[in-house]
């Protein structure tokens, strides 16, 4: 009963979500909504490892940045068709992120943590030196959205949201996400227990990587251009934020700290050019006093009977 | 010839500057299990004040001590309120220093403005003197004569004094310091602001040479991150090495292949990784 109420609730709020805006909406809000969607893509890719594996990556935004980059560049200077852009992607994306589980699992804990800000800091260092492929600071404008217009856009966007949050619901709560909630919650044993963690870790960096390159093909559908600002690290400490403000461990938490974020942010950018700055002592002091972020506080409020796991 | 002592001059400066950044930031991580992301932006706020204290006082000496006690202030007053609270959750350090970045570059924005501080070296290190025919600036001499010399000052501090036998006490066993009875947040808080002076220190002495800008944090960070991971965790002369190589890759390459000055370090670093995850200088295990 409890179930169908929800699924209920869900659906009402998916149409609510869908059709209102559609009918009333000027296309600056649908903007707004994409992005938060786009964002919200993002989180969840990163809370897949952050939240359910214990993968603290520094190094997220290099699927997103590529992604937005290998759209842009086989598009605008191949003349490639949309799909072979995707299609490109998708392997770009699983052949770094391969090749980043090689490299940074052979390290641990805070290690890892270092050398995926150091291969973050790479691509970033690449895509402004490499002039020819990324044309350097000024970016790769140009790209057009396959969208014929914003309604239909933003329609997509909600859309490929819900999929990729019912996937990822789906995929924590498979047997192969519980192998991973083991890894974080105690490596060692799993590997004990006959589990190939390599493997597991691998495949859910490789899933992540590609969740996160979809959101990356999005946005730049959205802005037309891809820049190094989505590479930078700032761009990791925004998606963290999103994150840890909504949650971290859970799935609908990324998606309200990414709506959170993003209107902050469109409110607060209009008072100060240094927003940044509330955001960073924002970040700092949800990490001193409210690790769980808002679902936390939420979930505390909405289950008291329950005992909490820790 | 010229060229030989051209890139050992400027290679071994460099990794001096190197080691002055890095330093610090690998006894915080080796001691207390702390990885300060916010180590650049101490080096960063170190250029800052040690530009604005030497040009008020005039006195180039007196900026570069003066830069290294406030940020060992600033150390203490975040370890204090921002690290200990969180003393036992590693992740949770992390991605506070990790925010942490952003708070500090964005109020020196506020404070100092976007734009670049060109600082030029006192009269007395402006110069160049000679080697061997080859004509190199004197204040490259002063860096690397300043990076000895606190390798030097720390290296008796670790070996000689009480305070360096319970921080290599406490890099090896910290439970079992804290089991003998010794005070250790009191010596987590002076080994943090001690690691934090150290930044503090680079910064100013970096200044006439780099300048003082809104990004030399981020840029300088991954220098660090680099030389803990070849260095070795916990390992002060393992960090020495690793900043001395680091400072040759890194002038060689600008010198051949100006594009990639930027990643050689990453790059370098990622190979080490790969081969020795545990950094060449031995240290302690990546477990950790």
């Amino acid at each position: 009963m409890k179930t169908k109420n929800k699924l209920v609730l869900a659906l009402a709020l998916l149409a609510a979500v869908l059709v209102v805006p559609a009918l009333i909406g000027s296309s600056y809000i649908h903007s707004i909504i994409i992005t938060i969607c786009i964002y919200s893509i993002f989180a969840i890719s990163y809370d897949l490892l952050l939240g359910y594996t214990g993968i603290v990556s520094f190094g997220h935004t290099v699927y997103f940045g590529v992604a937005a980059y290998v759209v842009a560049f086989t598009t605008v200077k191949l003349h490639w068709p949309f799909l072979a852009a995707v299609g490109m992607v998708i392997v770009v994306c699983v052949a770094i992120s391969f090749i980043f589980s090689l490299v940074t699992l052979r390290t641990k804990n805070v290690y890892f943590s270092m050398v995926t800000m150091a291969i973050g800091q790479l691509f970033y260092v690449m895509s402004t030196k490499l002039y020819a492929i990324t044309g350097g600071d000024d970016g790769l404008p140009g790209v057009k959205s396959i969208f014929p217009n914003k309604t239909v856009f933003y329609i997509a966007a909600v859309l490929i949201l819900v999929c990729v949050y019912l996937f990822s619901k789906r995929l924590v709560n498979s047997p192969a996400g519980r192998v991973l909630q083991g890894v974080k919650e105690n490596d060692a044993r799993i590997g004990m227990l006959g589990y190939n963690t390599f493997k597991f870790k691998s495949i859910v960096i490789q899933i992540s990587g590609l969740l996160a390159g979809l959101a990356g093909i999005l946005y730049v559908n959205l802005n037309g251009i891809a820049t190094p600002s989505i590479l930078n690290s700032s761009m990791t400490l925004q998606i963290l934020f999103m994150v840890i403000l909504g949650g971290v461990g859970t799935l609908h938490g990324p998606v309200i700290g990414a709506a959170i974020m993003q209107i902050a942010s469109i409110v607060l950018s209009g008072f100060t050019t240094r927003w940044m700055l509330i955001f960073g002592i924002g970040f700092v002091v949800v990490m001193l006093f409210f690790p769980k972020g808002v679902a936390g506080v939420f979930d505390r409020f909405s289950q008291p009977n329950q005992l909490r796991k820790e | 010839m010229s060229i030989l002592i051209q890139i050992i001059i400027y290679g071994l400066s460099l990794g001096m500057l190197y080691f002055l950044l890095s330093s610090g930031f690998s006894l915080i991580f080796g001691l207390m299990g702390v990885l300060n992301f916010a180590h650049g932006s101490m080096f960063m706020w170190g250029c800052y004040l040690g530009y604005i204290l030497s040009l008020s006082t005039g006195s180039f000496l007196f900026g570069i001590i003066g830069a290294a006690v406030c940020i060992g202030v600033m150390g203490l007053v975040m370890e204090k309120w921002l690290i200990q609270p969180l003393r036992g959750n590693q992740l949770r350090q992390i991605l506070l220093t990790f925010g942490l970045i952003y708070v500090l570059e964005e109020l020196a924005k506020v404070i100092f403005g976007t734009r670049a501080y060109m600082q030029f070296p006192p009269e007395w290190l402006s110069g160049s003197a000679h080697i061997f025919s080859e004509t190199v600036p004197q204040y490259r001499l002063f860096m690397i004569f300043a990076g000895v010399i606190v390798f030097l000052l720390m290296t008796l501090l670790l070996k000689k004094t009480k305070l360096g036998m319970i921080i290599r006490a406490g890099t090896d066993k910290p439970r079992m310091v804290q089991a003998i009875g010794i005070n250790v947040a009191r010596i987590f808080s002076i080994t943090f602001a001690l690691g934090c002076a150290l930044a503090g220190l680079g910064g100013a002495i970096a200044t006439p040479f780099l300048g003082a800008y809104p990004t030399i944090d981020m840029e300088q960070v991954f220098n660090a991150i680099a030389v803990v991971i070849i260095g070795g965790v916990g390992s002060f002369t393992g960090a020495f090495y690793a900043s001395v190589i680091l400072g040759f890759i890194s002038y060689i390459t600008s010198y051949f292949v100006p594009e990639l000055s930027m990643a050689s370090t990453l790059l370098a670093m990622l190979v080490v990784v790969m081969i020795r995850p545990n950094g060449l200088f031995g240290g302690k295990t990546s477990e950790n």
